[in-house]
């Protein structure tokens, strides 16, 4: 403020341009740059006195400071939901990430803590077609992808069998969009070709899945004990890579090859998961011209190996 | 990557549950689908912890296999390599150059390993030193508190 009263005491100063000017010097003046306003004394009394009275059905969990935290909202179905707030000056909060499909609200500011819980309740509210949606797929069949899936995530890539998986997108109003099998398999594409016009919309999305693949609960099981035997050694086609213990995977074209040069050692591998594991030994450091070198995982023998195949 | 990890994972998890090696279980945490695995294993016949069954609990990084799971005893063990916390000292879980853990070590060698450093302990490279002491100078002392601490917690 003294800053503010000299500027004004300057007996120059006379003309509202040369103020200006002289503001904005100082504006733009080391000092005033390297000021934290956090560490000015401005205390937004709106605020606390919000979070003091804030309703007992949302819980707020504080991070580092008072400007970031986290409202906990629970649906009609008992189910948790973490919108994370940031306080940007007074009236002006943002969204900074929510586990929830992409909206408008995510974009928005908000001026009351009330006001954001109050639009992303009425959200949850409207999903819960997509949430029982998602929750049936994850309870019913395997999930391979996302790693670790969120209701932020749209879609599930579930296991069909060893080499297939099928993607399944899940509108915000609970119905199954963009359908369609990561690998290649004639058998289960015929099928799902023939059956999709069936989609019986009375049944929910991991019902109709099962009615379209003929999938029941022991055929599943039944496909797992043969992929079993064919590690066991009873029934092996083409060898497995001695890393992943896969021939073939929907995301990665190649197929296992004995890359050791030592003779006596003829293990199988993918060049994808050799070259990971070479890259990783070195702790992530990427190698030059794509080649890394290192010792092979079975025989210890040095190795080399390129990034693609050739 | 991450879908090299989980079929692995699936194909080693059906495995164990299907034919396990002697005096292993293993129990998926149902919630963290292929994060955390719970074990449960006997003391290996012959040792001072024979008698016991061993807690472990896995957790398998999102790197895995190209970086070792950690494991960890949730049973108290009275061992040169194990301490307090139950955290293990072995070479195998450990990531090269200073460890010797590879992509091609399953979970079910891992679990066996720990097994046979239970009834062989290596106080060269201790984690507990007045248990590899003993171990080295009183090796009759050493069984006779091990038999105890595995009567009083893991039977």
């Amino acid at each position: 403020m003294n800053i503010m009263q000299d500027l004004f005491n300057k007996a120059e100063i006379n003309t509202m341009d040369k103020f200006l000017d002289h503001l904005h010097g100082i504006i733009f003046s080391k000092e005033i740059k390297n000021i934290d306003f956090a560490s000015l004394d401005i205390i937004d009394t709106d605020f606390i006195e919000e979070i003091k009275n804030i309703s007992e059905k949302v819980t707020l969990l504080f991070g580092r400071s008072l400007r970031e935290f986290k409202c906990i909202l629970t649906d009609e179905s008992q189910r948790s939901h973490e919108i994370f707030l940031k306080y940007n000056e007074p009236r002006r909060l943002s969204v900074s990430h929510v586990n929830l499909p992409h909206s408008q609200l995510q974009e928005c500011e908000y001026s009351t803590i009330e006001e954001a819980v109050l639009a992303f309740q009425q959200y949850i509210n409207s999903l819960n077609a997509y949430f029982h949606e998602l929750e049936r797929l994850e309870q019913k069949f395997t999930v391979m992808e996302p790693v670790k899936p969120t209701f932020k995530d749209d879609y599930r890539r579930i296991l069909i069998d060893e080499k297939t998986w099928l993607h399944v997108e899940v509108t915000v109003n609970g119905s199954a969009s963009n359908i369609h099998l990561v690998g290649q398999s004639e058998l289960w594409q015929d099928k799902l070709q023939a059956r999709l016009l069936t989609w019986d919309y009375d049944k929910n999305i991991a019902e109709n899945i099962v009615d379209i693949f003929d999938l029941t609960k022991t055929s599943l099981n039944e496909q797992l004990h043969m992929s079993i035997d064919t590690i066991n050694g009873k029934e092996v086609e083409a060898p497995t890579c001695a890393i992943c213990f896969c021939v073939e995977l929907p995301d990665n074209p190649g197929i296992p090859q004995p890359l050791c040069q030592n003779l006596n050692c003829g293990v199988f591998f993918h060049t994808s998961c050799l070259y990971q594991w070479l890259v990783a030994c070195e702790g992530g450091r990427l190698p030059a011209f794509g080649v890394a070198n290192g010792s092979c995982p079975t025989c210890l023998q040095p190795i080399t190996c390129s990034e693609k195949d050739n | 990557m991450a879908s090299m990890r989980n079929a692995r994972l699936m194909r080693e998890i059906k495995n164990l549950e299907t034919t396990p090696p002697w005096g292993i279980t293993c129990n998926k945490d149902k919630e963290e689908s292929f994060n955390v695995l719970h074990i449960k294993m006997l003391g290996p016949r012959g040792s001072p912890y024979e008698r016991g069954m061993f807690d472990l609990i896995i957790n398998v990084p999102e790197r895995y296999p190209f970086e070792p799971p950690q494991v960890k005893f949730v049973t108290p063990v009275y061992h040169p390599n194990i301490d307090k916390g139950g955290r293990i000292c072995m070479n195998m879980l450990k990531m090269p150059p200073k460890g010797s853990w590879l992509p091609t070590i399953t979970i079910e060698t891992l679990i066996i390993s720990i097994q046979s450093l239970l009834a062989n302990p290596n106080p060269d490279d201790p984690l507990m030193m007045d248990l590899a002491m003993e171990y080295k100078n009183d090796t009759e002392k050493f069984m006779e508190n091990a038999r105890k601490h595995t009567d009083k917690y893991a039977v």
